[in-house]
């Protein structure tokens, strides 16, 4: 299995207006994430425990790009971009924190399945969708 | 802590965004000191899952809209208190509550039953301009 593991560093998308995909799996371990413009897509699931999340006006997130990823831990950012959740499946196993500014973290599809808890600001702009523990089993 | 979403910050619910808890034994838990805020028409759904609920122990917003937004997953309030400042909000899907106070602003409305059987506790009070049926 190929993944890329990132611990305690910047994943940095700098330039570019198009769509960079990571299609391996991505296995964020608190590090930093960072998009300057255009979006970045973590399209291949992966394994993650925290980590921050800095996005700047106009530029993506694209936390699943349609694949499964489980998330724990917390999760927080800043900018005046868009984390988006909008396809794929989260799982927050055995729990996963949100604790991002308002407007940042947008939910416009997709799901949330597991013990997800929110300290901050979550926007729903659509179908937000809410799975149960028993998903994961 | 059992699965589900815990939120004691601020979730907005725009326009007409919906929330779908959409498999059997999810829950959303509204905390004390955490808002769901209803931006728009939207609603909340559970189709076509069991043993789902909301439960509001914090406060439950509809800030927006002139139409109806309908809850219609079991609806659990648990000391929470319930704002409805335009449109109509229907609690159309039964649940057992305990306490709670309703605000209601002028010409909006807080439909407590929309049609379905709850199960009501405790002591519930209505504040200012409350139309409610």
């Amino acid at each position: 299995m190929v993944y890329l593991l990132q611990q305690l560093c910047l994943l940095r998308k700098s330039g570019g207006s198009g769509t960079s995909i990571i299609g391996v799996p991505f296995d964020n371990s608190d590090g930093t994430i960072e998009v300057d413009s255009g979006t970045l897509s973590l399209a291949a699931g992966g394994t993650s425990a925290s980590g921050t999340f800095n996005v700047a006006a106009g530029a993506v997130l694209d936390l699943t790009g349609g694949s499964s990823p489980t998330w724990s831990g917390l999760v927080n950012g800043s900018g005046a971009g868009t984390v988006s959740l909008n396809s794929g499946t989260v799982a927050t196993s055995p729990s996963l924190t949100l604790d991002f500014p308002d407007g940042l973290f947008q939910w416009t599809g997709g799901w949330l399945s597991g013990t997800t808890i929110n300290s901050g600001v979550v926007t729903m702009l659509a179908r937000a969708r809410l799975g149960g523990w028993r998903v994961l089993q | 802590m059992a699965g589900g979403f815990y939120n004691s910050g601020l979730v907005r619910q725009t326009n007409a965004a919906t929330l779908d808890i959409g498999v059997n034994y999810a829950h959303f838990e509204n905390q004390a000191g955490g808002t769901y805020d209803l931006e728009g028409d939207g609603s909340i759904m559970n189709a076509p899952a069991y043993y789902t609920s909301f439960n509001n122990y914090g406060l439950l917003r509809k800030s927006a809209g002139s139409g109806t937004s309908t809850i219609s997953a079991p609806l659990n309030n648990l000391n929470g208190s319930i704002e409805v400042d335009s449109g109509t909000l229907s609690l159309a899907d039964s649940g057992s509550s305990s306490n709670g106070t309703f605000t209601v602003a002028a010409g909006a409305v807080l439909d407590l039953t929309g049609g379905s059987s709850s199960t009501w506790a405790g002591q519930v009070t209505a504040v200012a301009q409350a139309s409610c049926r």
